[in-house]
């Protein structure tokens, strides 16, 4: 089942190389119908899930590369089955978006599909191999899709993002070595792994490989600055897997891999990493506050925004860690959001430079009311999904590090003062005459826009299906770590 | 076969019907209240922006409904003389449990009444206010929202739900001081309100925390019974902490400058918003966490700032009124001053003086602000009180109605403004005995009664007396609002007045019946009475003097006040200090951390590719694209690492490793 | 009695090294494209020849058979390589072709 899932956009992109280029329908229709149908799996994992049962489940384990020790080996526990989730409500929203991509618009939907194959890989391996060999295949396609269908400075975005990237995955490599090597089973297979309680001072050294590698991906303070120019350059559909999913792949890293190893050392640099992503979310927003293009306002929002996932992971507390999930999962769909309706009207109105718009909310008032509910998602207001998360982690970080958590939370006033100052600035103020031809978001564009506005606001009303779930995933984390409750 | 959702649809229809006359107690009814118009909201706001008569009468079938409910739920509560309550866990991670769910008591019942009261009332005013806009459904369809997030905020049984709809009612508000969201003075003013009272907000949420992890729950109720136990040190911060939220939303000094700029909303919804109802929510947060306040519990340093920003607010407050011009920033300065004295009542220890006071100012200034809208909506929307006059003639109605919200504001007996006022100044003179601070509030107290009689006095002279006034070129930015037909001379039509009288009712008496049925346990003190009334019609009588008895050309105060007046007009220069402040601050770290941003942590980085770029245009003489010298150079390594290996490796495989063959 | 091993290797290594000289110093494609058959063979006569010797039960014949069946891909693949590069620079001279040049 979880193999069907990820191996679903992958089957999809086969057959899409295998359909002429001008068949644009045809093309369009397959790469729905796959997204459909993975989103359809994902929802239906989430609910045979047995929460009372808890764990990994839906386990498959093939043999792969036995001399090595390497399975093919994948499920999902609380945690994945939240990001699968989202990957796939972002995959399918992504694929609307780009419904009406003019240029090479085959080669693009495969090379979407392939790196969501990557993503979805990546979220349900259980080995560490594996997980490695998925990620390179998530990080490979960003690089094209970039560099060929970007804009503004795109082979810069494209380069500085794969060698950032590929600069944390050469740790990562040589932290998974080294964990391969230390274990003395001489296996990828990480249910195996983690069942092993490494010594602290080995778990010290091999901690900063292991985080760092991830953190770049996050992207943590002072690595950051390659997620608003990648943000900034990708095209719409890429900017909402890159915002939405591919930044959780790092976070993603943090818990499963990082935390569960060696959760002594992770102990032991929290405060630093508490420290460092509370710089993250007060420096994200005020140089958000800054910013002219409106794509750079929402790639700084999402690093401001990650800093809360790190800063509730640090709190090592069930609330902090749930929290840190629900905002992995709540960021994606309002980051989601933002890019489709970004690219919405930077279609329409040619300029995603701030000080030109204005007054669009006349032209198109179904993409400004969407794009002011995705605001207030980001400035945490109750009611929509990322003022759970952030509480969450509130609630977690405040009693770890309380002083951090107070800078923290005080970053939610800068939020509210960019994030209201952008959306009016675009889509209030007098009409402008250049914008009068301006066109709403239509049919196929509502599909994808309608799907994560209902996500935010039905996890917002009613967050606890999706806050047990993730809790079932934290809950033996927690234990392991023999943190707060 | 239905289950779940079949029970649900019964409890709901049962809820529905309950109001009306349902003999069985309906458990769902306090739910429905905020379901209800937050269904509408949804209704208004997707499918009904073509039909906007409908959204409208949605709107209002939902309130009157409200309304209903609030009194029955209120009889109830006081037949009880209990609490109904009922608690959901809304989330539950790991130690955090929080919760939803209502609480339904005296004191909120009588919330929610007020609240039912004057929506509606508002709601049918606005039909005629805005009859005509575009954005007509849209408009009603926020207030339903509103309606929705106030019922939600009254109803908290616990501290997280009430900062939950306080962000909610924070947004309501935003929508609607932006309503006109193509001009750009409301769509500043609606940033400015939110993002300052997002300030409070966020000393608010920092007390919560601090609070659950102290005493694990936020429920009133185990809090109230709880707080004699917890730590007097972490209770005094968390109080001062749940004041900061209570100042931002209840425009307290320092954070009080967005409710001026909040006018440039639609007057109805300052009438609703900013001046009866959610304004008074941070005196409501207070009073619905006073036991955490209580001096037995954190001391007495946190009432003691309660009264002292209340006693401040109300002074600036009622200073800067007179010397407004703009007759919507005269109520918004009184409003402030109001809300400084039910928060000096808090500080005084006596919470039901300052909801006393909070219902009957809800009332007679949600009365001013509708009479003002009326006038002003028939001067063309033309606000400054010097361009506006003799409407008493055309609007008789309008001008009587004004007149009663004012003198019961002005705490002229026997209106209701003048009980409630006189509640909070005898509490304060109660704890004046042996305290110096109180005797300064006291003080203050009295003056702000003075000030408060004048400028409303001379609110209603410059506008309902003397000769009509040129009206002068309608503001471009204004030009499409909807105004008054063309031929429509006469009075406010019936949909404006009838709601204007409906609320002169209260204004008037309902000091005077509420007296007995709130539990008010202060009687009034036959020297403070006279003293405030003497003040009230010096006040009046000065007003008159300056301007009602003849009409200056211009503001005589301005002359006799210099530059006092300039400060008093300008709000302390508050205002001005603090967009410098935001601009150096905000706007200038946020500058540098760009170039920061840009500079140092980018140039690193490029720096490194430059390294590695530099590097490659070395090596690429190497590479001349001739894939034939590629290969040679293929080979030559091949034969390079063959030659080492022959050279030591034949003795690195131990003796019959590679030879088995 | 057949030759001994080393007979075999020489010839093998003469053949290989006869390609690898053509392919490395030929300007002709095409002729390029021969001495790459050319070294295959010498690899494929040290396959044989070792299977033969060390007796390990053809499975060099095997690899052999197997190299001579990719072989003929590859011709194909690299003289369809070549027609292509013909029709289009009209030159199959490979000296000419230097477009990966950095």
């Amino acid at each position: 089942m979880v193999t069907a899932m990820v191996f679903a956009p992958l089957a999809a992109a086969s057959l899409l190389l295998l359909l002429p280029a001008n068949r644009r329908l045809a093309i369009r229709v397959v790469a729905a119908l796959a997204s459909g149908l993975s989103l359809a799996l994902a929802v239906y994992l989430c609910f045979a899930y047995d929460q009372r049962l808890g764990g990994v489940q839906f386990l498959t384990r093939l043999r792969w590369i036995p001399v090595l020790g390497a399975f093919y080996l994948v499920g999902a526990d609380g945690i994945s089955l939240a990001m699968v989730l989202l990957t796939a409500l972002v995959l399918f929203a992504g694929v609307f978006a780009s419904w009406r991509m003019e240029e090479r618009d085959k080669e693009f939907f495969v090379l979407l599909l392939v790196l969501v194959t990557g993503v979805f890989g990546v979220f349900v391996s259980f080995d560490l191999l594996l997980f490695l060999s998925f990620y390179e295949l998530a990080v490979i396609p960003m690089y094209l899709l970039i560099a060929v269908w970007g804009s503004t400075r795109k082979e810069y975005a494209a380069y500085k993002l794969t060698l950032y990237l590929l600069a944390g995955s050469v740790l990562l490599i040589l932290g998974v070595i080294l964990v391969y090597f230390s274990t003395g089973m001489l296996t990828f297979d990480f249910l195996a792994i983690s069942g092993l309680r490494f010594d602290p001072a080995l778990q010290r050294r091999l901690f900063p490989f292991l985080f760092l590698g991830f953190a770049v991906l996050v992207p943590m303070w002072p690595f950051h600055t390659w997620s608003p120019d990648g943000h900034a350059a990708a095209p719409t559909a890429v900017s909402m897997l890159h915002a939405g999913v591919l930044m959780k792949l790092g976070a993603y890293g943090v818990i499963r891999v990082a935390l569960t190893l060696f959760p002594t050392a992770a102990r032991a640099w929290s405060p630093l990493i508490a420290a460092l992503c509370t710089v993250n979310i007060l420096y994200g927003a005020y140089v958000a506050l800054a910013q002219k293009d409106l794509k750079y306002v929402i790639g700084y929002s999402s690093v401001s925004h990650m800093g809360y996932v790190l800063l509730g992971i640090a709190s090592f507390t069930a609330a902090g860690l749930t929290g840190a999930v629900f905002q992995m999962f709540s960021h994606g769909v309002m980051t989601g959001l933002f890019f489709a309706l970004v690219g919405h009207v930077y279609a329409q109105a040619h300029t995603r430079e701030i000080a030109a718009l204005g007054g669009l909310a006349k032209a198109m008032p179904v993409a400004a009311t969407t794009f002011a509910i995705a605001a207030l998602a980001s400035l945490g207001l109750p009611g929509l999904s990322s003022f759970v998360a952030e509480v969450l982690v509130f609630f977690g970080a405040f009693r770890r590090f309380p002083a951090l958590a107070v800078l923290g939370i005080a970053a939610i006033v800068v939020t509210a003062s960019y994030i209201l100052r952008t959306t009016q600035q675009v889509f209030f103020g007098p009409p402008q005459e250049r914008y009068a031809g301006a066109k709403d978001a239509r049919t196929v564009d509502l599909v994808g826009l309608f799907l994560l506005l209902g996500v935010l606001v039905g996890f917002g009303l009613l967050p606890q299906p999706l806050v047990g779930l993730i809790s079932t995933g934290v809950q033996p984390l927690v234990t392991r770590m023999g943190g707060m409750p | 076969m239905g289950g779940i959702p079949a029970q649900l649809g019964r409890e709901f229809w049962q809820a529905l019907a309950w109001p009306l006359g349902a003999a069985a107690p309906a458990p769902a009814a306090p739910a429905l209240l905020v379901v209800l118009p937050a269904l509408a909201f949804v209704l208004a706001g997707l499918s009904l922006r073509r039909r906007p008569g409908l959204a409208a009468g949605l709107a209002i079938a939902v309130t009157a409904w409200s309304l209903v409910a609030s009194a029955r739920l209120f009889l109830t509560v006081r037949l009880l003389n209990g609490e109904l309550v009922a608690s959901y866990t809304w989330v539950a991670a790991g130690g955090v449990r929080l919760e939803a769910g209502f609480a339904v008591n005296p004191l909120t019942a009588a919330m929610l009444l007020v609240v039912a009261a004057v929506s509606l009332l508002v709601q049918v005013y606005s039909t005629a206010y805005l009859a005509g806009d575009p954005g007509y459904s849209r408009y009603f369809a926020y207030l339903s929202f509103f309606t929705a997030a106030m019922f939600g905020l009254v109803l908290s049984p616990n501290l997280f739900q009430l900062y939950v709809f306080y962000e909610l009612v924070g947004l309501a508000s935003f929508l609607l001081i932006g309503f006109w969201h193509e001009e750009p003075g409301p769509v500043a003013a609606a940033r400015k309100a939110f993002v300052t009272t997002r300030l409070g907000d966020f000393g608010l949420l920092l007390g919560i925390l601090l609070l659950y992890w102290h005493a694990r729950t936020l429920d009133f109720t185990r809090l109230a019974w709880l707080a004699p136990e917890l730590d007097p040190a972490v209770l005094r911060l968390v109080a001062l902490l749940i004041f900061a939220g209570a100042a931002g939303k209840s425009a307290q000094f320092p954070l009080h400058v967005w409710l001026p700029d909040a006018m440039a909303g639609p007057t109805p919804v300052s009438a609703l918003i900013h001046a009866a109802t959610m304004v008074a929510a941070g005196v409501f947060l207070v009073a619905r966490a006073f036991p955490l306040f209580a001096p037995a519990v954190a001391g007495r340093l946190p009432l003691l700032v309660v009264a002292a920003a209340g006693a401040v607010t109300s002074f600036l407050g009622a200073t800067a009124a007179t010397a407004q011009d703009d007759v919507k920033r005269v109520l918004a300065y009184s409003t402030v001053s109001q809300l400084g004295l039910m928060m000096l009542g808090l500080g005084a220890q006596s919470s039901t003086a300052a909801v006393f006071h909070l219902i009957t100012h809800a009332f007679f200034k949600s009365l001013l602000f509708l009479g003002a809208g009326a006038a002003i909506r028939r001067c063309h929307h033309e606000q400054d009180i010097w361009r506006m006059g003799g409407l008493a003639r055309p609007m008789p109605l309008t001008a009587l109605a004004f007149a009663v919200g004012g003198l019961s504001l002005a705490g002229v007996p026997p209106l209701s403004g003048f009980y409630s006022k006189d509640a909070i100044l005898l509490a304060v003179l109660e704890q004046a005995r042996g305290s110096r601070p109180h005797a300064a509030f006291l003080t203050v107290g009295l003056a702000v009664s003075a000030l408060t009689a004048f400028y409303l006095a001379r609110l209603f002279f410059l506008i309902f007396t003397g000769a009509p006034q040129e009206e002068g070129p309608v503001s471009p930015g204004r030009a499409h609002r909807p105004g008054p037909a063309p031929r429509e001379a006469a009075a406010a039509p019936p949909a404006m007045t009838v709601p204007l009288l409906l609320l002169a009712v209260p204004a008037a008496v309902l000091g005077y019946f509420g007296q007995r049925l709130l539990p008010v346990k202060e009687h009034l003190n036959q020297t403070l009475a006279g003293g405030t009334t003497a003040l009230a019609l010096a006040g009046i009588g000065a007003a008159w003097l300056l301007y009602g008895r003849r009409r200056p050309a211009r503001d005589p105060l301005v002359a006799a006040l210099g530059p006092v007046h300039r400060l008093l007009r300008s709000g302390y220069y508050l205002d001005d200090l603090y967009t410098r402040l935001g601009n150096y601050l905000v706007r200038g770290l946020a500058a540098t951390l760009h170039r920061f941003d840009r500079t140092a942590v980018d140039g690193l980085v490029n720096g490194v590719a430059g390294v590695v770029l530099l590097s490659g245009r070395t090596l690429r003489r190497v590479q001349g694209g001739w894939v034939q010298r590629y290969l040679l150079y293929l080979v030559a390594a091949v034969f390079l690492a063959l030659a080492a290996w022959l050279w030591h490796g034949l003795e690195l495989y131990p003796a019959g490793g590679m030879g088995r063959w | 009695m057949s030759p001994p091993l080393h007979h075999y290797l020489i010839l093998a290594a003469v053949l290989f090294c006869l390609g690898l000289y053509g392919v490395l110093a030929k300007r002709n494609a095409i002729v390029a494209l021969m001495s790459v058959e050319l070294m295959l063979a010498g690899v494929n006569l040290n396959l044989v020849a070792f299977d033969r010797y060390l007796g390990s039960r053809y499975l060099g014949q095997v690899f052999a058979l197997f190299t001579v069946s990719v072989a003929a891909a590859e011709a194909a693949v690299g003289l369809a390589l070549v027609i292509a590069l013909a029709r289009r620079r009209n030159s199959v001279d490979l000296s000419e072709f230097t477009d990966l040049s950095g």
